[in-house]
């Protein structure tokens, strides 16, 4: 497949009107033409591709081999539970996937779609071709998150899915130690899935910044992985006190709060405000840097 | 104008974790946070057994870091907890478990292998099964 973006006739116009033109309507138009083509470039991606298809396999993979491994992995909160309970395995994974999984999987389309078109020299040929700079910006942000929730949602379904077919339903014991009935469990695991989201983006955020900056591929992805793992290590050091909770790992373990009883929700909100405030931060730094660059054709 | 807007807001929104955030863990949200998980495990440990589930142990915990001269709050694996609960027959027992606090306030306990507790693997009426009052993971509420 060519990375020709494939637009239908009838998908509105493949170039985007007048760029001096005003009005929301036509903003709009610009802005899902603009998102149509991103998307196109982002399929026609053979890694972005394999990447998903990892997200879907790698899962079911993983509960075979606990399924399958002598030990457990006791020291991973909930690891003890890995062949009692089909909910535990995605949990596992869960953990696994605030401390680089997510983030890398993120940075990695999140760092090259604008460093991408550095290492590809075609910052003219989009600019030219494409609305404003403001508009290809945020259809790149738009199609960055729709990666994120894909990434998310593969992982959670498929691990899910799979340590109830392969582990059974057995019932999930909480953190505070109480059984939790499948139904009720099921629903608690993708809530927890879905509180990974806000940080998820908020590193999807710091990727596109990093690429804004760096112009390097390399950069933008290793950029945001590596501030995970440092990150990880600070959430270590017991002098923190409550700023720990200003990092985006620690947004990451906001599920817990879920499965403690009584049920503590602060913890996700909280996890959400600051992942909002790492991308309310991030965003508007990656834009600023962007426009001011010179390209040529922009 | 905008960025002003928004360093006011990230401002505030870290005076706001800082505020309410969670501080190090104490020995009141530790003991509360054993306790009941004691009581829902012991439960568990019950039914796996066969028998009837619906007992209250009852639970209450004392707990301790490091000795008479450490502070009894935040993370370390020196914490040491004793039991006390009610069994189904009716009796009291005790049991202490030593505590390893991580700092995002989640913890693991571990017991001794003993009559009161029972042994690592419990041999129920459907195989072999884990023991959940031997070793098991908890949060506090101080997320």
């Amino acid at each position: 497949m060519s990375a020709t973006p494939d637009l239908t006739p009838d998908a509105g116009p493949v170039a985007c009107p007048h760029p001096q033109a005003s009005g929301t309507a036509d903003r709009t138009v610009r802005l899902g033409t603009a998102v149509r083509v991103e998307v196109a470039k982002l399929v026609a991606q053979r890694p972005a591709r394999a990447l998903l298809t990892l997200a879907v396999i790698g899962p079911v993979l993983l509960v075979a081999a606990l399924r399958l491994q002598a030990g457990l992995p006791k020291d991973t909160l909930l690891g003890r539970q890995v062949r009692e309970s089909g909910l535990a395995p995605s949990l596992l994974l869960l953990g696994f996937a605030g401390q680089w999984l997510l983030p890398l999987l993120v940075a990695l389309v999140g760092g090259d779609i604008v460093a991408g078109e550095d290492r590809h020299g075609t910052w003219p040929t989009v600019l030219t071709r494409s609305c404003s700079r403001v508009t290809l910006l945020w259809a790149k942000v738009l199609v960055t998150a729709g990666w994120v929730l894909a990434v998310v949602l593969a992982l959670a379904v498929s691990s899910l899915l799979a340590g109830l077919a392969l582990v059974g339903t057995g019932p999930l014991l909480s953190l505070s130690g109480e059984p939790i009935p499948p139904g009720h469990g099921v629903l608690l695991v993708l809530a927890a899935w879905a509180s990974v989201l806000p940080p998820a983006l908020a590193f999807a955020a710091l990727a596109v910044l990093a690429g804004a900056v760096t112009r390097s591929t390399a950069l933008a992805v290793g950029v945001p992985v590596v501030l995970a793992l440092v990150m990880v290590l600070l959430l270590l050091v017991p002098g923190l006190g409550p700023a720990r909770h200003l990092l985006l790992a620690s947004s990451f373990s906001s599920w817990h709060g879920l499965l403690t009883d009584p049920t503590r929700l602060w913890p996700l909100v909280r996890g959400s405000l600051v992942a909002l405030a790492w991308a309310g931060v991030c965003l508007p730094v990656a834009f600023t840097v962007l426009r001011g660059r010179d390209e040529p054709g922009g | 104008m905008a960025s002003r807007c928004g360093a006011v807001a990230v401002g505030l929104l870290v005076a706001l974790v800082a505020g309410c955030g969670a501080g190090p863990v104490g020995r009141a949200d530790l003991e509360s946070a054993l306790a009941l998980t004691f009581d829902h495990l012991y439960g568990v440990q019950q039914q796996r057994l066969g028998r009837p589930a619906a007992h209250d142990a009852g639970a209450s915990a004392t707990c301790d870091k490091g000795g008479p001269t450490v502070p009894d709050q935040g993370t370390g694996e020196d914490w040491s907890c004793l039991v006390s609960f009610v069994s189904v027959d009716g009796a009291l027992h005790q049991v202490t478990y030593e505590l390893q606090v991580r700092t995002d306030a989640c913890y693991r306990a571990s017991g001794p292998p003993s009559a009161v507790i029972g042994a690592p693997r419990l041999a129920t009426p459907e195989g072999d099964l884990d023991n959940p009052l031997i070793e098991f993971d908890g949060c506090t509420q101080v997320l």
